[in-house]
Formats: structure tokens, sequence, C-alpha cells
């Protein structure tokens, strides 16, 4: 039985030239946002370099960084054990990306209680409080008059100790 | 030193990004050849223009990456 040839497109390499792990593999076999996801864990680690020599390849050279701990070889691998993982996250998400955006829509939409008004809020209520605490807080802006000072805060710093001094005189 | 990016991988913009980034610290220059952007990099000492294009090379990655708006 003669020996089955090779298809290109499951082309997955990784080799080691000079200072350089080169990985190529054939660009039907993993999306862009697989690669980029994959590089942009790689680099802490080391120099990414992706090109494309032709058409339907991408070949990414690795060089390790000064002081690095890790081997060409084991850069190597976990490039591709990376890749593997990524493609997986980007194709879980896209499988969940409704139902993800259901839920979250009906998150929102419960959390708008039953009862409130359908309408837009009046000016005196603050819209991103709920409606129990923005009536209080209308109720009670109602029922405050500027002129009233109940701590005493509005009396002036002459007045306020020129009596006290009046009283310690007085003591005196 | 020169290094090159694929302009369907990096966007020229990307590139064009990071030279400015890296024209305070080294000597760039960048040049259309073909489906590449070839940028020259010299910092003044060829034993750290290696580290110096690793670099760029990460940088303008990182600034492809950012632009694509990883999901």
């Amino acid at each position: 039985m003669p020996a089955k040839k090779a298809d290109s497109r499951s082309e997955f390499m990784a080799t080691v030239k000079g200072d350089a792990a080169v990985i190529r593999f054939h660009k039907s076999l993993y999306s862009t946002d697989a690669l980029f996801g994959t590089a942009f864990v790689f680099l802490d680690r080391c120099y990414v370099h992706c090109d494309m020599p032709d058409n339907d390849h991408i070949v990414v050279t690795l060089v390790p960084r000064a002081g690095s701990k890790w081997s060409l070889a084991e850069l190597a691998g976990e490039f591709k054990n990376e890749m593997v993982s990524q493609a997986l996250r980007f194709k879980l998400a896209k499988q969940t990306e409704k139902l993800r955006t259901m839920i979250v829509g009906r998150a929102i939409g419960e959390s708008i209680p039953p009862d409130a008004p359908a309408q837009a809020p009046s000016s005196a209520m603050v819209p991103d409080l709920p409606p129990e605490v923005a009536k209080l807080l209308s109720e009670e802006e109602e029922s405050l008059d500027f002129l009233d000072d109940p701590f005493g805060i509005a009396v002036p710093w002459e007045e306020k100790y020129a009596k006290e001094e009046g009283r310690n005189d007085q003591q005196k | 030193m020169k290094t090159s990016f694929h302009k369907k991988i990096y966007p020229a913009k990307a590139v064009k990004v990071a030279a400015e980034a890296f024209a305070e610290v080294a000597e760039i220059h960048v040049a259309r050849d073909g489906d590449y952007t070839t940028v020259s990099i010299e910092s003044g000492n060829p034993d750290e223009d290696v580290e110096y294009v690793g670099e760029f090379e990460n940088f303008v990655l990182g600034e492809t990456i950012a632009m694509r708006g990883l999901k």
C-alpha cells in the first residue's frame, strides 16, 4: 500500500534554527485571532515575529529574551499548546456568544423593578438610584429649606466666637 | 539591522506608531518593499541592535493586537 502523501493543510511544524524557534503552519489550521492571542501570551518571554512566506502558510519566529530560562524546544512546544488553547477559546466564545448575550440581556431586564414608571424620571429624581431611594431623597428635598440651619453651621465665625467670649467674660 | 513586517499581518499604522515610539532611542528608517514594510534600526551600539529589533517587533505586534481589538 503506498504511503499517504501528507496534506500541506495538516502541516504544523516547529524547528530550531540557530538561536530561534521557528513554527510553521497552514493558515487554514488556526485563525488569525488564535495566532495573535498566542503571540500576545509570549511577548514577555521572547521576541515574536510573524511572517507569511506564501499565501497559505504562517511562520512564527521566537527568539528568547536575554537571560530567559526557557529553551527553544520548550518555547516551541508551549507555543503549539497555546495555539490549541486559543483556538478552542475562540471556538467556544463564538459558540456561546448568543447565549451570553441573552443571559446579560435577561439580567439587565430583571434588574429593572416591575412597578418602575415607564416615563422618563422627573428632574427632581436621580436616575441612577433605585426608585425608593430617589423618592426618599425627593421628599427630603421638599421638606428642606435653605434658610434652615439646625446645626448652626451658617453662623459667622465672628458672631459664634464673640458670643463665647461674652459668656467667658460674664463667668469671670 | 533590518526587520520586515508583512502587510497582511501587520498594518502599516502599527509599524508607524512603533517607529515613532522608538525614534527617541534609535535611528529608525521605514520603507515599503512589495508586501513588506521594512524597518532599519540603528541604536548606535551594534551589540544591542538585536534586542532593539526584538523589542520593536514585539511593540508592533502589541499595536497590531490593540488595533484589532482582541476579543
